[in-house]
């Protein structure tokens, strides 16, 4: 799968209040009578459905991604709102299935055959509820195509504190998804995930803030992926074979910065994360955004991703190894990537905005921070994304 | 209000605009009539013929709210902002032409101090006779921010009202454009210190250049300390920019008296704004925007003569 695009029109927007002082302020000046008009219901947002259309593409016509999606907020009375999501993206092209050696002895990468044809269907539903310095969101989501079958059950508190500048988070997912394969369709083998995590947000001042957040997932069951093979020089093409378990911990800090000179908005992210594999990765993305005459704004940054490899990973093998455990998946070699974003949005009407963002990543062997790959596994991708926003 | 008022709105029709305009305008009239301190039918001439005999008074929500944001200031600024500090105009009036004696000070701030004065929503109790509040420091603001409210929601999304240098904007030009704000130079008349761009929220001006007396050469403020009964020095003008024209006015005020550390309280407060001492040092977050070297050729302010001007 391609990597989702979670930072495309990221939260980079105004920061809100406030010292005590200015607390203090303002909230006895909202006390005055007739000083807003018609303020918005704290919390809440109107009706809203975005939709959203997105195109992926690897370099060297592999991978496509076509991906639809819409997204529904309603509102219920003062302290609900309901969420409803829908999802549906066509993957076709070719993915790697192993590498083996080349006429010289250099590795090189085998890719599928039959150009794949995968549809994915996928959807949520889910409610928040509101009081004054808390909030609760659950939410059920569903995912199915012919090889996978995924059910998932998350639930997110918030607590605000420090009138609303400081919000702690912590939240549950689990995941009960089911791996089969084209060659036997029915056969699905279980994989389980659970995530937890748990964050803060602080607002600075009235021109920063800044994020933190620690998440753990524990993974257990089938985590192989059916269609990789690795090459064994002595026996030739096994399973992608990987353990049974699987424990990740990342933590990811955000600042968020206005500088008025530019009157625009930096946003730093920085991710780490380790797991009980072996791979130890690093992400650290820049974002300025920035808004201009007639309603425009535009966003443009940066990202640099670094991965070792794990334990298990080689690019060939000479002897099945001991433990039984073996990929040559390029997901598990060491590599690392570097990519821009550039984003405009255009507010047409107060209810009505259009988004163009675009990004280009290059995966090279030379970014890994440690482990191993080959240079055979570099490639390019893109994705272009176009979102209309309407809101009721 | 006894200053140049605009309100400038961009409108489908010039008739959409006319109508909502004096709406707009109606209100800052109903305010400017309730707050007067001139006028004898006006809710503060009512409140200080209670005060002038020490009794209690009960007032109506608008008032009280008006009355716990001045308390809300009076905590903020540790005690400065004080709008019982009215009767401290005898002895600063325009028309003084000597320095007042201590005694007469002394007696005047014997009839100061909002802690003095027993609030308890809705009901005013004035423990010492001959207390007088005065709404000056608060009213224009709240007219403002009131009259840009009545524009917005008549569907108004681009303008601003604009009270004697009190700016409350709307919304930026149609076109997305800001507002830009000419601030006056506190020693050059016609001249503009620094120009800010603002599509939303509120900008307040305040300057011992204003209202002054001068008395044997020496130009004494308008703005006067309710510690000291003595005309503030400190600032030569601020600016400041919050959400709430209501905010930005007193924090602007709130800088003024506490003279040379408004600065730092500003700082803390964490709005953004912009100082210039009696030495003309320029400081604060649009610092940046002062007019380069200030050269008298690249100042000259076509405009208007307000405090601050917008195009």
């Amino acid at each position: 799968m391609p990597p989702q695009p979670v930072s495309v029109g990221a939260d980079v927007g105004v920061i809100s209040v406030k010292s005590p002082r200015l607390a203090a302020l303002t909230a006895a000046a909202m006390a005055l009578p007739g000083l807003h008009a018609r303020a918005a219901e704290p919390g809440l947002n109107p009706f809203t459905v975005d939709a959203s259309h997105l195109e992926y593409f690897e370099s060297g016509n592999r991978m496509r991604v076509r991906v639809n999606q819409a997204t529904a907020i309603a509102p219920i009375g003062d302290s609900t709102q309901l969420i409803a999501d829908g999802l549906q993206d066509v993957i076709s092209g070719a993915s790697p299935i192993n590498n083996a050696p080349g006429p010289g002895g250099q590795p090189h990468q085998v890719l599928t055959g039959a150009s794949v044809n995968d549809r994915r269907n996928a959807g949520d539903i889910g409610a928040s509820l509101f009081s004054n310095d808390n909030q609760i969101t659950v939410r059920q989501g569903w995912s199915s195509e012919n090889d996978y079958k995924s059910t998932w059950t998350s639930i997110e508190g918030r607590h605000f504190l420090n009138q609303k500048d400081t919000v702690l988070a912590a939240g549950f997912a689990f995941n009960d998804d089911g791996v089969s394969t084209h060659d036997a369709p029915d056969d699905f083998r279980t994989r389980i995930k659970r995530d937890y995590f748990i964050g803060v947000t602080q607002i600075i001042n009235e021109r920063s803030l800044i994020e933190l957040s620690l998440e753990y997932s524990y993974s257990n069951g089938f985590l192989s992926d059916p269609y990789k093979l690795v090459f064994v020089q002595s026996t030739g093409l096994l399973p992608d074979s990987r353990p049974s378990e699987r424990r990740q911990i990342s933590v990811t800090g955000k600042y968020l910065l206005y500088v008025p000179p530019i009157d625009s908005a930096l946003q730093v992210i920085q991710s780490l994360s380790t797991d009980n594999w072996g791979i130890n990765a690093g992400a650290l993305e820049v974002q300025l955004k920035k808004e201009l005459p007639g309603e425009w704004q535009v966003n443009a940054g940066g990202r640099l991703y670094s991965q070792s490899s794990a334990d298990f990973y080689q690019v060939l093998f000479q002897t099945p190894p001991a433990d039984g455990l073996h990929t040559s998946d390029y997901r598990m070699a060491g590599f690392g990537s570097a990519s821009w974003l550039l984003g405009v949005t255009k507010q047409i009407t107060p209810n009505f905005s259009l988004q163009f963002s675009g990004e280009r990543t290059y995966r090279r062997y030379a970014l890994r921070s440690g482990g191993t790959g080959f240079d055979g596994d570099n490639y390019i991708w893109s994705f272009y994304l176009v979102t209309l926003q309407a809101q009721f | 209000m006894g200053s140049r008022c605009e309100i400038r709105i961009y409108a489908d029709t010039e008739e959409v605009a006319t109508a909502v305009a004096r709406r707009a305008v109606a209100d800052v009239v109903r305010l400017d009539a309730k707050y007067s301190n001139y006028r004898d039918d006006s809710v503060t001439a009512a409140i200080n013929r209670v005060g002038a005999a020490g009794g209690t008074t009960e007032v109506d929500d608008e008032t009280a709210s008006l009355l716990d944001y001045a308390d809300t200031c009076f905590e903020q600024s540790e005690g400065l902002f004080d709008i019982t500090s009215g009767a401290l105009r005898q002895a600063w009036g325009a028309d003084c032409k000597a320095l007042p004696s201590a005694a007469v000070l002394e007696r005047l701030l014997q009839r100061v101090g909002w802690d003095k004065v027993l609030w308890s929503r809705p009901r005013l109790e004035f423990s010492v006779p001959g207390i007088e509040l005065d709404f000056g420091g608060v009213v224009k603001e709240y007219a403002a921010d009131r009259a840009a409210a009545i524009c917005a929601e008549a569907g108004i999304g681009h303008g601003l009202v604009d009270l004697g240098g009190d700016i409350k904007i709307i919304g930026p030009h149609p076109d997305g454009a800001p507002w830009s704000v000419g601030i006056q130079h506190p020693r050059q008349a016609d001249a503009v210190m620094a120009t800010i761009d603002l599509s939303h929220g509120a900008i307040a001006t305040s300057g011992d250049y204003e209202r002054f007396v001068e008395i044997d050469g020496k130009r004494y403020s308008h703005i006067v300390s309710p510690r000291t009964g003595m005309p503030v020095h400190g600032l030569a003008g601020v600016s400041v920019v919050a959400s709430e024209c209501i905010v930005a006015g007193s924090a602007t005020t709130i800088a003024m008296l506490m003279e040379e550390r408004g600065p730092a309280w500003l700082e803390e407060v964490g709005l953004s704004h912009l100082w210039m001492d009696q030495e003309q040092r320029v400081g604060g977050m649009y610092a940046t925007n002062a007019t380069d070297s200030l050269a008298p050729e690249l100042m000259s302010s076509p405009q208007s003569s307000g405090r601050s001007t917008t195009t």
